[in-house]
């Protein structure tokens, strides 16, 4: 008896959780969209099947909160910033979540700011900046606390002149943080990591090439049996 | 005329020149860390403004490659050394290059092997 009951109560339990699996695709064009999306949840999808996340626009104020394990962001941000705010802001609350993002693929973008937030361990974030499209000024700020980080990076929009800015920020205790931040083309290339907590057994991977001024600010407390690797050509 | 254009053309040379500053700041703690940095083009700096490059831990491995011209490293070396090995190699090619290390300078440091080749 006490086997049927149980069985009972975890068939109940297996289907909650096979309902937390949430789609929301967005395409979307024009300027000043307030957008505001949160989802309270395992396995929830913003964008795919395959990409359906699209935002174009100038001033856009796009909010996106997952809370939750195993969610992920998928999608494709272009258009014009607003000045002195961020124009896309993601959170992220729970475990093994993933975050990949285009700016500026397919169509010109400019003075873009994106802010991600990210509570849990296990996730990986990834940034491709630029294409055959004029991109510049774009900064991308990534604050991560949690185990077993993965950040990935590509800024390699053409435009000259501009600063390409990316941030990160991470507090941890995993013992393997694996981060690779990679610039190419003009513009003023600026790379600022600050790790702390234990950073040990981490990889971190900075390649900046371009004519004009470049930094990179590195800051890791605890990197034992780290390695560290920073090219930078002209 | 002929002043004209040079100071043209020296215009553009000396922007071009400026353009190519690039820095690197590295703060970091933590034993037997593998770092690597090439630097390729002119009036480059590893650390400064000011003194930004501190490397503290045990058995450090730690790579500075700067080719070009009027470059700098700047910074404090602090931990003990990996025996039979060498614990800080720079490579500086070009002319005019700056190197000014600090070691052991706040902390307890033994058995540190730096090795400078300069071209």
């Amino acid at each position: 008896m006490k086997k049927v009951i149980l069985a009972f109560i975890m068939f109940f339990v297996m289907t909650s959780a096979s309902f937390a699996d949430s789609n929301v695709y967005i395409t979307q064009s024009g300027a000043s969209l307030d957008l505001d999306i949160t989802l309270d949840g395992n396995g929830n999808a913003v964008g795919a099947s395959n990409d359906r996340t699209l935002l174009t626009g100038a001033n856009l104020d796009v909010d996106i909160d997952l809370i939750g394990a195993t969610n992920t962001i998928t999608g494709d941000f272009i258009g014009a910033g607003e000045s002195g705010s961020d124009d896309l802001k993601i959170s992220q609350t729970g475990s093994t979540n993933t975050t990949a993002i285009n700016v500026g693929a397919s169509a010109a973008t400019d003075d873009v700011k994106i802010l991600e937030t990210r509570v849990g361990s296990s996730g990986a974030t990834t940034y491709t900046i630029g294409n055959a499209a004029t991109v510049q000024d774009v900064s991308v700020t990534v604050d991560v606390v949690g185990d077993d980080i993965d950040i990935t990076l590509v800024e390699n929009s053409s435009s000259t002149g501009s600063d390409k800015t990316t941030d990160i920020d991470i507090a941890t205790d995993s013992d393997d943080v694996d981060i690779a931040v990679t610039h190419t083309g003009a513009g003023a290339h600026k790379t600022k990591l600050l790790c702390t907590g234990s950073c040990a057994g981490s990889d971190f991977t900075m390649s900046q090439t371009g004519a004009n001024s470049t930094d990179v600010d590195l800051t890791v407390t605890n990197a034992t049996s780290s390695d560290v690797d920073i090219t930078i050509t002209d | 005329m002929r002043t004209s254009i040079l100071a043209f053309i020296m215009f553009f040379i000396m922007t071009s020149a400026s353009f190519a500053d690039s820095n690197v700041y590295i703060t970091q703690s933590g034993a037997a860390l593998d770092l690597d940095i090439t630097l390729d083009g002119n009036a480059n700096e590893i650390g400064s403004t000011t003194d930004k490059t501190l490397l503290t831990g045990a058995n450090l491995d730690v790579d500075i490659d700067l080719i070009g011209a009027t470059n700098t490293i700047t910074g404090d070396f602090i931990g003990a050394g990996e025996s039979g090995s060498d614990d800080l190699k720079i490579n500086q090619t070009g002319s005019t290059n700056t190197t000014a290390l600090n070691v052991g300078a706040s902390a307890a440091t033994d058995d540190v092997s730096i090795i400078e080749n300069r071209e």
